[in-house]
């Protein structure tokens, strides 16, 4: 049999790796009703898992599109990664963009490829041993959980995480921000002034995100031909905010060179496939 | 066979944790295999380790709040469900909102029987499914598009990725207004929110006059935890 010589890059092999980890951990996440069913005797109660099916349908759809919407934003292993340990929006997503941003990173280089899997990773474990710790110590946990004077402290940790969050990146890039936001604005008030209450919220957001990832892509689009987004406050001025206040960016800076060189993509049909010496890839991933 | 030796149903029999315990063990394993790749990836490419070793103690900061406000959703839904299986649910792809809802609609009060408890498993589980497969069959061909543009165009792929951003944070601040319609308890999210966008403010202002680079690590989880802290005597003022 002839000696398949092509040998594949690192990107080729995160998302070789990364599908043979999402399937294993999906069969075994899928498994779990399965193993009750057999362990107890039980069988599937149709008549409950009709009332379901309208939610099904919902989240499938909205996991469709949070896979176009998050799966940009997290680069490669940080996509097969999150989209495993979930908790995306209130966690992973700005986990990974506060440690991009503090790293001193262009976002969709390979050094941000790098911080972004890093930080969903080391968010992916905390978390598992925080709820471990949880779940072990639960019956003295629970009365301080369930403390009803500390619930509105946990109802509102995504106000929380996006106001610390909208500060930062609403005033690096103001130009492109206006659009979403005042439109994203009117949205939910004119939507909860109608209601009389946040019951639509909830739902709405899950439609929202995209809608307003496509109207600040289209309204950055647009700003960018005219040439709006060139001075300070536009889009491009994220970067070298993030180089003044970057406590790593004059480390990261030290070892450019050294990267700029080792980083040469070679085929432009295969944007990552030339990175860094593909036998010594290779060789890496074999170790 | 099985139906002859089944077990008496427990929402909280051990076996349950033990197989909670094996599928999270293989999602960790999954989690260090990345880490332990990126990391060595980001040394080869020439990115200082201070760098690596200082994202890995950020992500880790970061995570404590929202984390034990998951743990918080675990202990809501162990009443209904027992604890392996939203310690399940939330560990893995999934969200409190979500298995709340699947688990609402589907069965009202708590669930004390096997088939029950096995159905409202699969609903919650189902939700997910294109979440869990889907990514594995576009994430390739998005990030090489992704890559094109960069290319093709790197002012615009550097507007893209930060527009991508914007957009989902122009999102959740519309989201933060989303009860307003209720009354004065409506307002309570968005004074949480601009509590924390004070304090990033203040921890802004602090950075640039005392040149202490260190803020800039804390300064994100250090809002989360204010504007936590903050809701408590908003929601006495107003809820």
């Amino acid at each position: 049999m002839k000696k398949n010589t092509v040998l594949r890059s690192f990107d080729d092999n995160t998302h070789l790796y990364g599908r043979i980890w999402g399937v294993v951990a999906a069969v075994l996440i899928l498994s779990y009703p399965f193993i009750c069913m057999a362990i107890f005797g039980a069988g599937i109660d149709w008549e409950v898992f009709a009332k379901g099916i309208s939610i099904i349908v919902m989240y499938c759809a909205v996991g469709a599109v949070e896979t176009f919407t998050y799966t940009p934003m997290l680069g490669s292993g940080g996509t097969y990664l999150g989209f495993v340990t979930g908790n995306l929006s209130n966690l992973k997503v700005p986990c990974a963009l506060n440690c991009m941003d503090q790293a001193g990173v262009e976002k969709g280089t390979e050094e941000a490829e790098v911080i972004s899997t890093i930080a969903i990773a080391v968010s992916s474990i905390v978390t598992m041993l925080i709820l471990v710790l949880g779940v072990v110590l639960i019956s003295f946990l629970t009365p301080v959980l369930e403390n009803e004077s500390l619930a509105p402290a946990f109802d509102n940790v995504l106000p929380a995480l996006f106001g610390g969050m909208a500060v930062v990146y609403i005033s690096r890039n103001w130009k492109i921000s206006v659009i979403p936001c005042v439109l994203m604005l009117l949205v939910f008030i004119v939507s909860s002034y109608i209601v009389g209450s946040g019951e639509l919220a909830g739902t709405l957001i899950g439609v929202m995100v995209p809608v307003g990832v496509v109207v600040t892509l289209v309204s950055s689009r647009v700003m960018y031909k005219k040439g709006w987004l060139s001075e300070r406050g536009g889009a491009l001025a994220e970067t070298s905010a993030a180089a003044e206040t970057s406590p790593d960016q004059a480390e990261i800076s030290d070892k450019t060179e050294r990267a700029e060189g080792a980083v040469p993509v070679a085929d432009s049909s295969n944007p990552v496939s030339g990175t860094n010496g593909q036998a010594e890839d290779e060789e890496e991933e074999k170790k | 066979m099985v139906q002859l030796n089944a077990a008496e149903f427990n929402k909280n029999a051990p076996v349950l944790y033990v197989i909670v315990s094996i599928i999270l063990a293989v999602v960790v394993a999954q989690a260090v295999f990345f880490l332990v790749r990126a990391y060595r990836r980001g040394v080869k490419i020439g990115m200082s380790k201070a760098v690596l070793n200082k994202t890995m103690l950020r992500a880790g900061i970061f995570t404590i709040a929202p984390a034990v406000a998951i743990l918080v959703g675990i202990v809501a839904l162990s009443q209904k469900l027992g604890i392996p299986l939203p310690w399940l649910r939330l560990s893995v792809i999934g969200s409190f909102s979500y298995e709340t809802i699947a688990a609402e609609a589907v069965y009202a009060g708590n669930v004390s029987d096997a088939t029950v408890y096995a159905t409202v498993a699969l609903v919650m589980t189902c939700g997910m499914l294109v979440s869990m497969f889907l990514p594995l069959i576009t994430g390739k061909k998005i990030q090489r598009g992704l890559m094109r543009i960069r290319q093709k165009d790197k002012k615009w792929g550097e507007i893209f990725m930060n527009a991508l951003f914007l957009g989902m944070i122009s999102a959740f601040l519309g989201y933060v207004f989303g009860n307003v319609g209720e009354g004065a308890s409506g307002w309570i999210p968005v004074l949480v929110f601009l509590v924390s966008a004070l304090v990033m403010a203040l921890c802004g202002l602090l950075l640039k006059v005392t040149k202490w680079r260190w803020i800039n690590d804390y300064a994100l989880p250090f809002c989360i935890i204010v504007g936590m802290a903050a809701a408590v005597p908003i929601t006495m003022l107003l809820g």
